[in-house]
């Protein structure tokens, strides 16, 4: 027989003509199912031998006059086990060889492979986790205190106002009104606190929303200063953007500045341990790069500073130079959790003994608005809007109405609008929210929506809202969110 | 009005302690005068120019802290008869055998009640403690 050769192959094979009656079958096909040669020969057809297959088959051997055709995985039970293979099957002159690939080895090694990925996964989420409540360790102290104070401040004055209650000569009417007040500012003290304590443990699915970058970090100076000031550490922040709004998850972008300031604080404090002269600060800088592409927040300190040994180093994972007191997991999650945001963060520039520099980057509002739209511009057929604003609660509310509209909003501050981006996408209409402008921001709006077709202007000054390039609409910005969706709406309707 | 015949100055960087406690003491005794101090510098400059019949410091204030101005007061000559009360919001049983041996009078822990204010400074100050 012309097929003799497949007798020494360890492959299990089979030779059929085009309609699938069996030519010849080797010994490793009747080893590989457990059957005899003559029981499969008594089949006659492959289809027999293969009965879940018996579909595929056909068209198997259809397609094999091209190139090689690969059926869907089946399994067979043999005598021992349940394996998981495949059939390939190829041309030859008039006869159609098939063998079998089988994939049991491969199988049960990916499906190891996998569930190892997972249990890592579900590892590397636990010590994330792990890594924050030993940081809430390190801020208990702080905390108490942080809690303590207001709770005195309420219980203290609540039982004041009971004295006055039981005997009204004891306290004027003057003297109850600042009572009132500090008990309700010290439980509102404690509120922020649990709250903030509250998103920074919890895992919550956030979703990313606009807002202003100067007031988060604001916020995240007024969270650890009490830390510095007790430390006799300076800490400065300035600001060059009048507002920075950043398409971002808040609380996880406070985590992320928060532990550089953590961490720069040791760094300060190492090296008033260590005996280094001069006074000892930290600053914290938000800016925008020369592009107006993205925000760079920096924090500066004249600490110790990295090694140059271990620079690249402290970004592992587990890799911790604080000792005992480190997790090594700060930064890899900083580093994560920019990632996640389009973001980066690198050690800009250090110095033994002198300080250090880290730098975050975030995506202006132009290029996160972009990025997290949901449409594609390949397309050309939707509609393109750009909202001007420096409110990022309107943004907020515009993102999430146009959501299901036909439509590209891409959002911009007027501060830093970056006409060199914008002209690359094709923008259709301009709207304008913002009370009050200069005759600076009126050009710089003229400057990008020159060639479009609709200019809308919105608000109070007349004499800028009669320039004739600008459409007037009259919408009180603060109480008409609904007024200017359906504004967008309409203009989106026009278009079509 | 009645005139003040003991004076007391209280150490706190949160000025509302500093007046919820300036409350009850007025509350409790009309003749006690109370003075604030939001940091170890100010109630350093303020025990320059007045003499106080006792001092309530809190543990935690910015730069230097309460037991380091408590250390600072019992090392001068002037001062060092003073009497202290340690206020803290975070307090256990060890910082309280520390603080012993700090030399002060009592502790108050934060939060703290009228009574336990009234009766702590009427037990230093030699005042009956009636009603």
């Amino acid at each position: 027989m012309e097929f003799d050769f497949f007798d020494e192959v360890v492959f299990p094979v089979i030779v059929t003509n085009y309609n699938g009656d069996i030519q010849y079958l080797n010994n490793a096909l009747s080893i590989f199912l457990g059957r005899s040669p003559r029981q499969l020969q008594k089949e006659g057809n492959i289809k027999k031998i293969f009965p879940e297959l018996e579909n595929q088959i056909e068209s198997l051997i259809v397609n094999s006059k091209e190139k090689i055709a690969i059926s869907e995985e089946f399994d067979i039970k043999t005598e021992r086990e349940v394996k998981t293979c495949v059939l390939r099957c190829r041309h030859k002159n008039v006869f159609i060889v098939f063998h079998i690939q089988d994939l049991t080895v491969e199988k049960r090694l990916y499906q190891k492979y996998r569930s190892k990925m997972d249990e890592m996964q579900l590892g590397h989420h636990e010590l994330v986790q792990a890594g924050k409540v030993k940081a809430i360790g390190e801020l208990a102290a702080m905390i108490a205190h942080e809690i303590n104070n207001p709770l005195t401040i309420a219980l203290g004055n609540a039982e004041l106002l009971k004295f006055a209650l039981e005997d009204s000569k004891r306290l004027s009417k003057k003297e109850l009104g600042p009572i009132l007040d500090n008990t309700h500012e010290a439980l509102e003290r404690m509120k922020s606190v649990v709250s903030s304590m509250r998103s920074f443990v919890l895992e919550k699915e956030v979703q990313r929303r606009y807002v202003d970058l100067s007031l988060s970090l604001k916020k995240c100076v007024g969270f650890i200063q009490r830390a510095f000031d007790d430390a006799g550490i300076g800490l400065e922040f300035e600001s060059q953007q009048d507002s920075a709004i950043a398409l971002v998850e808040e609380n996880k972008i406070e985590q992320v500045i928060i532990n550089l300031l953590q961490n720069s604080l040791d760094a300060c404090r190492e090296a008033i341990k260590k005996g280094l002269s001069g006074s000892k600060k930290v600053r914290l800088l938000l800016s925008m790069d020369e592009d107006g592409q993205e925000y760079q927040i920096r924090v500066e300190d004249n600490g110790i500073g990295v090694d140059t040994g271990i620079q690249s180093a402290i970004f592992q994972t587990f890799y911790s130079t604080k000792g005992e007191e480190g997790t090594g997991l700060g930064l890899t999650i900083a580093q994560k959790i920019l990632d996640a945001h389009q973001g980066t963060l690198e050690l800009e520039s250090s110095q033994v003994n002198k300080g250090s520099v880290f730098k975050v980057t975030l995506p202006g509002p132009e290029l996160a608005s972009l990025a997290n739209s949901e449409r594609l511009y390949e397309t050309g057929e939707s509609c393109g809007l750009l909202v001007v604003s420096d409110l990022p609660e309107i943004f907020n509310s515009i993102l999430e109405e146009t959501k299901d509209l036909d439509c590209i909003v891409i959002f911009t501050g007027l501060n830093n609008i970056n006409a060199q981006f914008l002209c690359n996408y094709p923008i259709d209409y301009v709207l304008v929210l913002q009370k009050k402008l200069t005759p600076q921001d009126i050009a710089k709006i003229k400057n990008i929506s020159a060639h479009k077709s609709v200019k809308i202007f919105e608000g109070s000054d007349k004499k800028q809202a009669s320039d004739p390039e600008f459409q007037l609409i009259e919408l009180a910005r603060d109480k008409n969110e609904k007024k200017i969706i359906a504004q967008i709406k309409q203009m989106i309707g026009e278009r079509k | 009005m009645t005139t003040p015949t003991h004076s007391i100055l209280i150490v706190d960087d949160d000025q509302k302690v500093c007046d919820l406690l300036s409350a009850f003491v007025k509350m409790a005794y009309p003749n006690i005068l109370c003075v604030s101090a939001n940091d170890t510098n100010q109630a350093l400059m303020k025990l320059e120019n007045q003499d106080f019949d006792l001092l309530i410091i809190d543990k935690v204030l910015p730069g230097k802290s309460g037991v380091d101005l408590i250390k600072q007061l019992k090392r001068s000559l002037r001062y060092a008869n003073k009497q202290v009360i340690l206020m803290s919001g975070n307090m256990e049983r060890v910082d309280v055998y520390r603080m012993i041996h700090l030399g002060i009078s009592d502790l108050i822990v934060k939060p703290f009640t009228f009574m336990q204010v009234k009766e702590r400074i009427g037990k230093i100050l030699n005042f009956e403690t009636k009603n």
